[in-house]
């Protein structure tokens, strides 16, 4: 991964800003992402920051690798409108993604956030760290790495993120969850704050950074003055409102819903570690529904992703994934209704299908049904045909894994 | 992403002990693939020609990065071997020499600079070079093989 530390205070980043600019905030989820300063989150909370001190921001856009300038491109294809308006883009990427940004926005003006250090390592222990450092720096290669304490000290650049400089203050409203006060964001997802506030509360199909689309019902709620059980991730936050989150009626559905998933895809479902927290929490052990089975051939013909239809609970995560996050739309549904089924490309083999391998697909998958291909091997001699194209140097008789 | 250049076959040879080492491939299935030195094809040319040549290879595998060690938890590599050939930048080398301390882990790539891709016209360019490869500053290549190519096809500031 590629080891980058925020470069900008928010006061520089404010100076490079005027009031009249429109601005779209652009994040990397990838390498960048993970050292704590780009994604979905710390985007909303710029965006709460500079809307705050009356800054105009129209837009964030998530790319799923912002130093391929293909995605970047396709993007900016994709949302022609807002970025013929915006005046300037915020780049929450690497040194490589702000190339990219400026490359595909030349009459923009793009303000980077951060700098490149060179290439590292996630380690469990520390964190990202900069094992093989750029020219620039002066320091040596170091397979135990440098913490990005160690870097923002050395160059004397910015710790975490910007709401380290200043903490948003958004308006809070009130609203009764499970009969207990809560504060909240005003206008924000219910869902989301439920999350925000450590309520365990189960969802398949949704993510912050995808948006919602109620495809999974497993985080329906009681909302007092609205008639049936409600999504939490697709209902807009309301004061005054009273949310009831556990009860028996919530607690069956959502069994069956798990029950009828795991009879539909299998139990090998189960290995999905969002499904299994569900299982255990809601204590299922027994299913009551016996459904047809999938039994659907998987696609490993991509050198990098493998695709088991069998698994799908159709969430549209991973559709919703390539679409947002990387502009390719290579994964799509096809048919309707119970026939409804995720494809690649023209239903072709995802080989085929034009992917970027970005990975965002497999990220997002909550039950595993896409996942990077992952080979480990025991070698224990020549397979058949090496006989034939190695004959004179062969040590051994077979080679099989 | 990260550009490295795998070492001549020769030279990985030398680091090698036919008699005494077991040897285990990891190949990293991300940047090193995108730049023509990992994958599943690297890792197996490189597995057959040593074989070929009566090397004792024991086990192969392709991980998604090699430069998470959650990713590295994530694959369960169960090594007999004692020496480990990765196929990746130098992070990935870092990455397995901390968590492999009894092996000798291999070091057969060089990197040669941070990259932009573009995957629909299979090129990618260096953008910032490693020490030692400044010349390369600028300079494009073919996707999955690393074969060098002519004139520039992607505009973008270099960063030198």
């Amino acid at each position: 991964m590629i080891i980058s530390v925020r470069s900008l205070s928010y006061d520089e980043l404010k100076r490079n800003l005027s009031r009249d600019d429109k601005i779209v905030l652009w994040s990397c989820d990838t390498c960048v992402k993970h050292c704590g300063i780009a994604g979905m989150e710390k985007m909303t909370v710029l965006e709460d920051m500079l809307k705050e001190d009356g800054y105009n921001v129209i837009d964030k856009e998530l790319i799923s690798e912002s130093c391929q300038i293909n995605l970047a491109k396709k993007h900016k294809k994709a949302k022609e409108d807002i970025f013929n308006a915006a005046t300037a883009i915020i780049t929450l990427t690497c040194e490589l993604g702000y190339q990219c940004v400026r490359a595909v926005f030349p009459k923009t003006k793009v303000i980077g956030t951060a700098k490149t250090f060179g290439s590292g390592n996630f380690s469990n222990k520390k964190g990202p760290i900069l094992t093989s450092p750029l020219p620039t720096t002066g320091l040596a290669l170091d397979p135990e790495g440098y913490t990005l304490n160690k870097l923002t000290e050395t160059f004397n650049l910015q710790q975490a993120f910007f709401d380290a400089d200043k903490t948003p203050n958004p308006e809070k409203i009130t609203i009764t969850v499970d009969g207990k006060p809560l504060a909240v964001k005003k206008d924000a997802n219910l869902l989301d704050e439920l999350l925000a506030n450590r309520m365990k509360i189960p969802h398949l199909c949704y993510d912050s950074s995808l948006g919602s689309i109620g495809a999974c019902r497993m985080c329906l709620v009681k909302i007092e003055g609205k008639r049936g059980l409600i999504p939490s991730c697709c209902t807009q936050i309301e004061d005054g409102m009273i949310v009831t989150t556990e009860d028996e009626e919530i607690e069956n559905l959502r069994k069956s819903i798990l029950q009828m998933i795991i009879a539909e895809c299998g139990d090998e479902i189960q290995q999905s570690r969002d499904i299994r927290f569900w299982l255990r929490r809601y204590k299922i052990t027994e299913n009551r529904f016996k459904l047809p089975k999938k039994d659907e051939a998987v696609d490993d013909s991509d050198e990098v992703l493998i695709r088991d239809p069998n698994r799908c609970i159709l969430c549209g995560r991973c559709v919703r994934a390539c679409a947002k996050l990387s502009g390719q739309k290579v994964i799509n549904f096809a048919n309707r209704g119970s026939d409804t089924v995720t494809i690649t490309g023209l239903n072709d083999p995802f080989a085929n299908a034009d992917c970027a391998h970005c990975l965002a697909c497999a990220h997002y998958c909550p039950t595993n049904a896409i996942t990077p291909k992952a080979i480990s091997k025991k070698i224990t001699g020549y397979p058949f045909w090496t006989l034939i194209t190695y004959p004179k140097k062969m040590t051994r008789s077979t080679r099989a894994g | 992403m990260i550009f490295s250049k795998i070492e001549s076959y020769e030279d990985i040879i030398k680091k090698l002990d036919k008699k005494d080492d077991k040897i285990a491939i990891i190949s990293c299935n991300t940047c090193a693939r995108t730049c023509g030195n990992g994958g599943l094809n690297k890792l197996n040319e490189l597995g057959f020609r040593l074989i070929r040549d009566g090397y004792n290879v024991t086990d192969e595998a392709v991980v998604l990065y090699a430069c998470s060690e959650p990713i590295l938890r994530e694959a369960k590599l169960n090594i007999d071997a004692n020496t480990i050939i990765v196929l990746s930048c130098s992070a990935g080398w870092s990455c397995f020499t901390r968590n492999y301390p009894d092996k000798k882990v291999l070091k057969v790539t060089e990197d040669i600079g941070l990259v932009i891709t573009d995957v629909d016209r299979e090129i990618f360019k260096v953008i910032m070079p490693y020490k030692g490869h400044e010349s390369e500053l600028g300079k494009e290549y073919r996707t999955n093989t690393g074969e060098p190519l002519v004139g520039e096809k992607i505009k973008v500031r270099c960063v030198a």
